[in-house]
């Protein structure tokens, strides 16, 4: 649901397999601070755990501001 | 107390106008029958100063007669003097509210669109606990599909009959008594009914120890279909003894490094299970142990676990604690209200009836034995068209 969300956004990501790739599950836990559940979706500084489409489209907006590349996991 | 009291007399158009149109508000109002020289008539000429029914008071104050009321209402004056929310005009009347976006309450809502019935389903999600398995194996028509699909075409089918649907959103309270039926969404927002039909479903029953709350998402887990993916190689404990737990551990299994099973009682899941858990060399069983807490700041990093026989506590060094001790029913907005059995599940007839008339739910949430997807959708089918009967005998 949430790359699907920022797919008709138009958004670029990079998605994370957390369940093949430890480092990734590892990275996940630090940036959230211990979540061990999917999704977690970072954009610019802002670390979401679980889909809110409203959180996701309120922090997409730092991207017309800047470059950066949300991710998900 | 109703906050509006009509003096009507039998055989007045405007009294009938004036009830039905604070019904279709969704208006409560008390109703005081007169006639010609009563005391009631008396009553009525006493308060309002006229002699002409009906005659209308909003809070004890007499407003006058039904033009006066719907001018009261077109202004937004009423709503202010009742109290009640000055965002835009009234919710409208529903034929039904269907609570729930499981199963059930999806396949109503189908029935209930068929039926023509002015509809609005408000669910936290759709799914329901479909959403917590990975796969069916048992829905007519489908001899394995993975529920993420199925749920996509059940929600597709309902959306073909456009009906109205509120999802991300809890209920918070609901009022059933009287011919209309009240329902407050998690935002505040009222809604109006003829009928409801709840379709709540069920929910994993908590463990209600330290630590369990605070680490849900981080360690904490109750669905192993769900998370176990999200440990492996880890090391990872299992409360229960039934078979969903078992179930969990066998998930667990294939993922994780090591896995413990933590029962109160002995193993009490069916016997081909427990002997597949038993079989595998990287499950421990500890029965009879108690849990005492969960250990973790921002991450499970333990459990502590005590014999019931000897007292002697122990930690278990693990990264996960999956809960699989059984489900609860969603029937807290209705416990006291309607008839609940031990379990806490509403008790039906076999016609999704709840005993108070316009109300009847479906589903997990119901006394109906065997909780299959299949069966929640019958029921539901069930409830609409028990539904929509009550509401042709209505009329």
């Amino acid at each position: 649901m949430a790359k699907e969300f920022l797919s008709q956004k138009g958004v670029e990501y990079i998605a994370y397999d957390v369940t093949k790739d430890r480092d990734a599950l590892r990275e996940m836990m630090r940036i959230s601070d211990g979540a061990r559940t999917v999704p977690v979706i970072s954009v610019c500084n802002e670390v979401m755990v679980g889909f809110d489409s409203n959180r996701v489209e309120q922090a997409l907006s730092c991207l017309e501001h800047s470059s950066e590349i949300p991710e998900t996991v | 107390m109703n906050a509006i009291t009509i003096y009507s007399m039998e055989g007045c158009p405007f009294c009938i106008k004036a009830k039905s149109f604070l019904t279709e508000k969704g208006i409560g109002f008390a109703e005081i029958k007169i006639s010609p020289g009563s005391k009631e008539w008396e009553q009525m000429k006493e308060i309002t100063g006229s002699n002409s029914p009906p005659q209308i008071l909003v809070q004890g104050e007499p407003i006058g007669g039904y033009s006066d009321l719907v001018n009261l209402y077109a202004t937004g004056d009423l709503n202010k003097r009742l109290g009640l929310s000055m965002e835009g005009p009234v919710s409208p009347l529903y034929d039904v509210i269907i609570i729930g976006g499981g199963p059930a309450g999806l396949s109503a809502a189908i029935y209930a669109a068929r039926k023509v019935l002015k509809t609005i389903l408000i669910s936290k999600n759709i799914g329901g606990q479909v959403a917590d398995t990975y796969e069916i194996e048992n829905f007519l028509g489908f001899s394995q599909i993975e529920t993420a699909d199925l749920i996509a075409k059940f929600d597709e089918h309902v959306d073909r009959y456009g009906i109205e649907k509120l999802v991300g959103t809890d209920v918070n309270s609901i009022e059933l008594a009287g011919k209309i039926k009240k329902v407050t969404d998690g935002n505040g927002k009222t809604y109006f009914s003829k009928t409801v039909i709840i379709a709540t479903g069920k929910r994993p029953r908590p463990l209600n120890v330290s630590g369990e709350k605070e680490l849900i998402g981080r360690g904490v887990a109750y669905c192993s279909t769900c998370d176990a993916p999200l440990f492996a190689g880890a090391d990872v404990a299992v409360i229960g003894g039934g078979n969903s737990a078992l179930e969990a551990a066998i998930d667990l299994d294939k993922v994780a490094n090591k896995v413990y099973m933590v029962s109160l009682t002995p193993l009490t899941g069916d016997q081909i299970v427990q002997d597949k858990v038993r079989n595998s060399s990287k499950v421990t069983i500890y029965t009879e142990y108690d849990t005492n807490r969960i250990i973790g700041t921002s991450a499970v990093e333990g459990l502590e676990i005590k014999s019931l026989a000897t007292g002697e506590v122990s930690v278990l060094d693990v990264e996960g604690v999956f809960i699989e001790i059984g489900l609860l029913p969603n029937s807290d907005l209705v416990i006291g209200t309607l008839e609940t059995n031990r379990q806490g599940e509403i008790v039906t007839d076999n016609m999704c009836r709840t005993g108070i008339s316009g109300v009847f739910a479906c589903g997990d949430v119901t006394s109906v034995p065997f909780k299959q997807v299949i069966i929640a959708a019958g029921e539901g089918a069930k409830a609409a068209l028990s539904a929509s009967d009550y509401l042709i005998n209505q009329r």
